[in-house]
């Protein structure tokens, strides 16, 4: 009884200091994010550029940020950084429709027009409800009905009560499967977020060949700006899969992961 | 007055023939009868001091030598040339068969020494004299009509085994011992199976003498062709026709004193043939390399490019020149790899060949014109060609140096290049603009750091879990211990009810109403609580009531049991001093107490 209330002492002691480290270098970037921010409204897109990304280089992001600095690239003509900053901030906040807006409107100065291949409805709509929130608020959902979940299936086990045992049954199972389900979308967010298996093409214009190899056949031609899923990587040579399927090697320093 | 003016540039032109380059040369006919007479000359451009003829006892000089001088001036647009020319000649008779050798004769000229040409001259055996389209043929031709042997047209060819592809050098020769006023009606043979590129000829006009199988006839070379084997295979080159005029003198019946001098000829039509010749043709060998596209030859391959730094659509010139000797004609235009961005358009080809009797040789140049339509760095690979050495029986390959073009933005085009892509509807939307940056409060975290799989995530499971289990344990332990307990108090319920109304049946005899009423009471309270667990101070009649009914408790002995409370309570309070009502109580208690004892196991 005794080493549990020490337990929870140091595991709160742990989380405050989370939260408070995490502050604190926050507050140091919050001043430069400003900066940037006042360099852009200035029409200083190219200061604002360099500022922003001195604070992703310290290994802090946000959806925000991503794409702030996508504004300043597309703003200073260079549309590919922009379209890979927005994919970024994309990613982060999936549903944040000014990001939207901005990447389709830079998508449309990217030369290919790919067509998506159409996928498993199933597929289709657990990404769907995966991008619904980001992976941190699908795990403080998981978190909160895991305890509720507790709490209730105590009732359950406490309450003489036969009614309000098969209410709290119930409710119980529900709060379980709402925690196991958002756990999993949780996961399944995050591994979108740090797989970084997609890429934006930086090369004007790429051959993609047909194995990793200069002399491999020519497949297809792809121009700038497009974005491809990276499959395999072989020495300098990656393997990378356009949106409508088709696979082929290209020099892997001709893309930027996402 | 105009006599005067020529010897005048005849002097002149004495003088400065020193200047000129001296030419020294011999010639006689290549083949000669026995007995035939015929003329050696030497010729020189220069006066010479000392003439030293050569060993000539092969053969009996007739005459000479006999010096001649020729000179001609000529004034061109103003511009004077002259030509002079001292001639030596011996005439000669052959008496022996066999081959000589005229050895080069010495000129001295400003003491300065020149050889001649040396010449060989073979003598053969000569009953007939030989009619020559030449020069200095005085011998009377007593040929009436031509026969087979005295006219032919022959198709000479340098190889008769060939690789397909490896050229041929053919000549078609005239061999007559007749006299010919012309040739007419040249039908070339069709060359089936070859590609044919003719050699510059020049025009037929005199006929010089070759020795063939020991007779002298006058040949000469009609047409010298070059041609390539386009198939493999015996090829047959078809028979060529020609027509010639045939000089044949007439027979004249009467002969005057001057008929003798002239001669009267007719010409008389006939159709040569020459025989046909067959070529073997071998296929290539095999193991030609992928980029052999069926040259064949000793070829080299040059290619340049105009600029390896450009900008967006401008256009770039790369050029191959094949050069060397074989069929350079037949190459196609080489495979460049352009990458797939770049615009190419067709060649533009130009052909520098040269026919002769070694082949075709020359150049065939390839220029294309390619436009890069987008900035970025290409590599055009290496280009590769290769050619049959029928030499050396050998496939060799040529490869060029690769080339990386750098191809940078054109910042002028850089917006015409966006919109190139675009339909007029998508014209418009270029004009609205990205939406404005977030300005609020942004929230940074670490990157790729995620509150999910983080320890606080995970200890949040743990904790409650902990908790929840923990909760359990407590939970269980008290119940048993709650459950431990009563059952010792049921237990022992009745006995201490029991015990309490041996007590109070005590105090009734004593007479003591109050504190026999008040033990009574203690028993029944203490019994239910016992029996129920519940605390007595928690039991009120109603909960009672309300616990027994779950026991399933009859009502009526329910209400006899509250009845007895009921009853004690209010005799505590207004003692009854009959005995029997007492009696009866404490009776009707022990039932109602053993009657609960049934019930409540």
């Amino acid at each position: 009884m005794h080493t549990f209330f020490i337990h929870i002492k140091n595991i709160i002691f742990l989380m405050l200091l989370f939260s408070i480290s995490g502050t604190m270098n926050a507050q140091d970037l919050s001043m430069a994010v400003d900066s940037g921010n006042q360099q852009y409204i200035n029409g200083d897109y190219e200061a604002a550029i360099e500022t922003y990304e001195g604070i992703l280089d310290s290994g802090y992001e946000a959806a925000e940020l991503y794409f702030n600095l996508g504004n300043a690239y597309f703003k200073s003509h260079k549309l590919t950084p922009a379209i890979l900053n927005y994919e970024r901030a994309i990613l982060l906040s999936p549903n944040d429709e000014d990001i939207n807006y901005n990447l389709d409107l830079a998508r449309t100065y990217v030369v290919d027009k790919i067509e998506i291949l159409p996928r498993f409805f199933m597929k289709g709509w657990h990404d769907s409800i995966v991008r619904l929130l980001n992976s941190d608020n699908w795990a403080y959902i998981s978190i909160i009905t895991f305890i509720l979940f507790l709490l209730i299936f105590s009732l359950y086990l406490f309450r003489n009560s036969y009614r309000i045992k098969r209410i709290a049954f119930g409710l119980s199972i529900l709060m379980l499967f709402i925690s196991i389900s958002t756990f999993v979308f949780s996961y399944h967010h995050r591994k979108i977020i740090t797989s970084h298996n997609k890429a934006i093409l930086f090369t004007p214009s790429v051959t993609v060949k047909s194995s990793p190899d200069e002399s491999g056949t020519d497949l297809f031609l792809i121009h700038e700006g497009i974005k491809v899923t990276i499959e395999d990587s072989l020495g300098e040579w990656t393997e990378i899969k356009l949106e409508d399927g088709n696979k082929g090697w290209i020099q892997t320093s001709d893309i930027v992961k996402i | 007055m105009k006599k005067i003016f020529i010897y005048l540039v005849i002097t002149l032109a004495g003088l400065t023939l020193i200047a000129q380059d001296i030419t020294f040369t011999a010639s006689a006919p290549g083949a000669v009868a026995v007995g035939e007479q015929f003329r050696l000359s030497f010729s020189v451009n220069n006066n010479a001091d000392k003439i030293t003829p050569p060993d000539l006892r092969n053969f009996y000089i007739l005459m000479g030598p006999s010096t001649s001088f020729n000179q001609s001036t000529q004034i061109i647009n103003g511009k004077m040339t002259r030509t002079v020319s001292y001639t030596y000649t011996y005439v000669l008779q052959a008496t022996k068969e066999g081959k000589f050798q005229i050895d080069p004769a010495t000129v001295t000229i400003k003491n300065q020494t020149y050889q001649s040409n040396s010449l060989e001259i073979e003598v053969v055996k000569g009953d007939t004299p030989v009619a020559s389209g030449g020069e200095g043929s005085q011998t009377e031709s007593i040929v009436t009509a031509s026969s087979e042997d005295d006219l032919f047209l022959r198709l000479h060819v340098n190889k008769s085994t060939v690789y397909r592809g490896e050229h041929i050098v053919a000549t078609i020769k005239i061999y007559s011992r007749v006299n010919l006023s012309g040739l007419e009606n040249a039908t070339f043979p069709s060359f089936n199976g070859f590609l044919r590129e003719d050699i510059e000829t020049p025009a037929l006009r005199s006929l010089e003498r070759e020795n063939v199988n020991g007779v002298i006839y006058g040949t000469g070379v009609l047409q010298r062709i070059v041609l390539f084997p386009q198939i493999a295979g015996e090829l047959v080159i078809d028979p060529m026709e020609l027509e010639c005029l045939v000089q044949q003198k007439v027979q004249q019946t009467s002969r005057g004193f001057f008929d003798s001098f002239l001669d009267s000829y007719q010409n008389v039509k006939q159709t040569i043939e020459s025989p046909p010749v067959t070529i073997t043709v071998k296929n290539l060998p095999d193991g030609a390399p992928d980029s052999f596209n069926g040259s064949v030859g000793q070829i080299s391959m040059d290619v340049s490019i105009d600029k390896e730094q450009m900008k967006e659509n401008e256009a770039m010139n790369l050029r191959v020149k094949f050069s060397g000797n074989g069929n350079v004609k037949l190459t196609g235009t080489p495979e460049i790899d352009f990458p797939p961005d770049f615009d190419v358009y067709d060649p533009k080809v130009s052909t520098n060949l040269n026919n002769s009797t070694a082949g075709t040789s020359g150049s065939k140049t390839f220029e294309i014109l390619a436009i890069p339509r987008h900035a970025g760095n290409y590599r055009v690979p290496p280009i590769e060609f290769a050619y049959f050495d029928p030499s050396k029986v050998e496939y060799k390959v040529l490869r060029s140096d690769e080339f990386n073009l750098v191809v940078t933005k054109d910042a002028d085009s850089e917006n015409g290049a966006v919109i190139s892509g675009f339909t007029r509807e998508d014209l418009r939307f270029i004009g609205s603009d990205i939406r404005f940056i977030k300005n609020r409060k942004i929230k940074l975290h670490p990157r790729d750091r995620t509150f999910f799989g983080s320890i606080p995530f995970f200890l949040t499971y743990l904790i409650s879990s902990i908790a929840f289990g923990l909760l359990i344990i407590l939970r269980r332990n008290h119940i048993k211990r709650n459950a431990d307990l009563n059952l010792v108090k049921n237990r022992k319920a009745n006995k201490v009810a029991k015990k309490r109304l041996k007590l109070a049946n005590s105090y009734l005899q004593g007479g003591m109403n109050n504190e026999f009423y008040d033990e009574l009471l203690k028993a029944f309270w203490g019994y239910l609580s016992d029996k129920l667990g519940i605390p007595v101070s928690e039991l009120s009649k109603e909960n009672t009531r309300k616990e027994l009914e779950n026991y399933q408790v009859e009502t009526m002995v329910v209400d006899d049991l509250f009845e007895i409370i009921d009853h004690c309570e209010y005799a505590r309070f207004a003692p009854s001093e009959e005995v029997s009502d007492t009696v009866y109580t404490f009776e009707k208690a022990s039932r109602v107490i053993s009657l609960f004892e049934q019930k409540l196991r």
